[in-house]
């Protein structure tokens, strides 16, 4: 099903990108999915239809955002850069980077997938990977509604949690995957 | 830099070669996820009239690990902004959710993601996407239970 997933080696180099019609049968999946409870509950169906095309106006402009910065990150980021900054040799530097970048990004998720792949495939680590992904739970112009209703201490709390957790989650997730990619490896040359 | 000097920068065949590639490139990655996005947005179009009412039938209240984990449960499911989760949050801990369940749901709103799970899938791989969430998920646990173990040593 997940056919569009970027092929990369751990230097960073780009191996292989089959297109990836995986999504459109995911699409298909849902719509038929849509199909059976408008069949079923056809008030509800029309409830869940008028969400999505209220949420799906206000992502309109998000995807015109999503294509200029993937256009401008293709166009002027280059794979030395990206393994200086967030490879395998970036060290503590590269944490901070994945951490303060996650903090500071803004926006919906599904903007920042497409350039988070980009980097993975250009030699982005796994760890840094996640650790962006996990410090997005900390929105810094967004903290004083957390003050607001449950206090300073919570708030450092709550934040240093995250922090340290996108750490651990990032090195778990990178050995995790890492061994799953070479217990695969082994089975398929084992074959 | 001089007007010609940037004119014949701009005309020489390989910038211009790097504007089509990463055009075509940008356009190649917004193909790819355009469907997944469209069918997850479709999904959680079938999922969020429901979350309401899971909070509303008193699956808070129970216990502290039920708490944790419904908190964590509907978090997982819900996707947006972290803002949101942060005044949802608060509104549940004003009308009584006790403060495990409710930094369980404001954690894995944004660390835990099963309605995008397969857009991260697509995106940066399936291993990946599900040892991610199922480890944001058990992290979960783990911060609201410190949290509020710390909130209520501080008194």
């Amino acid at each position: 099903m997940f056919s569009g997933e970027h092929k990369a080696t751990q230097s960073g180099q780009k191996l292989k990108k089959s297109p990836g019609y995986g999504g459109w049968w995911f699409l298909l999946a849902i719509l038929m999915l849509h199909l059976v409870v408008r069949i079923i509950e056809p008030t509800y169906s029309s409830e869940c239809l008028v969400y999505f095309v209220q949420v799906l106006y206000k992502l309109l402009p998000t995807f015109g955002l999503m294509f200029l910065l993937l256009w401008l990150f293709n166009l002027f980021v280059n794979t030395q850069q990206i393994s200086r900054y967030l490879g395998r040799h970036s060290g503590f530097r590269g944490w901070i980077f994945a951490i303060l970048g996650g903090i500071i990004s803004m926006g919906s998720i599904y903007l920042w997938y497409p350039l988070l792949q980009n980097l993975k495939a250009n030699g982005m680590r796994t760890s840094l990977l996640v650790a962006f992904l996990y410090s997005r739970a900390i929105k810094i112009p967004m903290l004083p509604f957390m003050v607001h209703y449950f206090g300073g201490p919570y708030t450092v709390i709550f934040v240093f949690n995250i922090v340290l957790f996108s750490v651990v989650s990032g090195l778990m997730t990178e050995r995790i995957v890492m061994k799953t990619s070479v217990d695969s490896d082994s089975y398929k040359r084992n074959q | 830099m001089t007007g010609n000097k940037l004119k014949r920068q701009i005309n020489s065949p390989s910038l211009s070669q790097r504007l089509v590639k990463s055009v075509w490139q940008a356009s190649s990655s917004l193909f790819t996820l355009l469907p997944v996005i469209l069918g997850t947005l479709l999904l959680t179009s079938l999922i969020i009239p429901y979350i309401p009412k899971l909070l509303e039938v008193g699956l808070y209240g129970q216990s502290s690990i039920i708490d944790a984990l419904t908190g964590a449960g509907v978090g997982g499911i819900a996707a947006g902004q972290p803002v949101i989760s942060y005044l949802l949050g608060g509104e549940l801990l004003r009308s009584g959710v006790s403060l495990v369940g409710v930094t369980a749901l404001v954690v894995a709103w944004v660390t835990v993601g099963i309605v995008n799970l397969p857009v991260e899938a697509v995106m940066l791989g399936r291993a990946f996407a599900i040892c991610r969430n199922l480890l944001s998920f058990l992290f979960t646990l783990i911060i609201a239970f410190i949290t509020a173990g710390v909130m209520h040593v501080l008194g």
